[in-house]
């Protein structure tokens, strides 16, 4: 008999890595040898994924510990964020809830459901629009669309990016340009 | 002693012989699932490097089609935590390679 409990389960998430642009076969020892030994780390065009498949009681607290053991690998690097963008195309709101993009055409444009889907937030390219997942996520659940435990992992992926990014807020780029932009938005 | 051009011929000869034909004289991995991931990858034109420094936990890494700074890598446990996932995980990188030839022009943003 297994002394884990039945609750937990295998949780497949990726995180984005900053503070590194390559890895050595040092750095990834040593991300192993700190609890990452259920990541896969790669890197493309200087950036560095580790891709988790790791067991837990819930989606935060896999995602939560295996952050954890990337700081304890002390490699000089911290996590971005979960790859798990919040601007989303239709066919992406699709695949997070197992539909088709048809079926959700029609919700975008009232044939089907409740209608009053949100609206776009922005282009991705001139012909596909970019929906913010957090807002289309609350309307599905809100109108019966599909179950909460559906889009919880999504939901809770989306608040622990939020969180990643608010941490983050102290080192922006161009932090004196950021501030004179938002003094002469708030004065128009 | 040869030239050096020569000796630099010769040892793109060795490399052509023992990457080029796809069934490198690398060592296996142990695992059946994480080897059959690395011959899978090696089908698509990955090459498979063992580590050297001796670590505990790196096998190696296996390096994209593209040859340089840029291309993808992906690290290889000797003994992950679940086999499965890991090789899993390792062809996930595979399929998402943006350098593959047959990459198709409207999967770039």
């Amino acid at each position: 008999m297994s002394d884990k409990p039945m609750c937990e389960r295998e949780y497949d998430f990726s995180l984005i890595l900053s503070g590194v642009t390559e890895l050595t076969e040092d750095k990834a020892e040593a991300l192993f040898a700190a609890g990452c030994d259920d990541a896969t780390p790669s890197v493309i065009y200087g950036r560095v994924w580790l891709e988790f498949s790791r067991v837990a009681t819930s989606y935060k607290n896999a995602v939560l510990s295996a952050i954890r053991d990337v700081r304890r690998a002390n490699i000089g690097a911290d996590v971005e964020r979960i790859d798990e963008c919040n601007l989303v195309t239709l066919s992406e709101i699709a695949r997070k809830i197992g539909k088709t993009p048809q079926y959700v055409h029609q919700l975008v444009t009232g044939a089907r459901g409740p209608g009053r889907f949100p609206p776009p937030e922005c282009h991705l390219t001139d012909t596909v629009l970019l929906w913010a997942w957090c807002t289309v996520s609350f309307w599905l659940t809100e109108s019966n669309i599909v179950r909460p435990e559906v889009v919880e992992d999504l939901d809770t992926a989306y608040l622990i990016n939020s969180a990643l990014e608010e941490l983050r807020d102290g080192r922006c780029p161009q932090p004196t340009a950021t501030e004179s932009l938002k003094k002469e938005l708030a004065a128009l | 002693m040869p030239p050096i051009t020569t000796a630099v011929a010769m040892l793109d000869t060795f490399q052509a012989v023992s990457y080029g034909t796809g069934m490198a004289s690398r060592p296996r991995h142990t695992d059946a699932h994480v080897e059959a991931a690395l011959a899978a990858a090696e089908e698509r034109g990955w090459r498979v490097e063992k580590a050297t420094g001796g670590h505990a936990h790196v096998w190696g890494r296996m390096l994209c089609p593209q040859a340089t700074r840029e291309g993808c890598i992906a690290f290889i446990h000797s003994t992950p935590r679940n086999p499965q996932s890991h090789a899993r995980n390792l062809q996930k990188r595979v399929d998402g390679c943006p350098h593959q030839e047959n990459c198709e022009q409207g999967e770039f943003p």
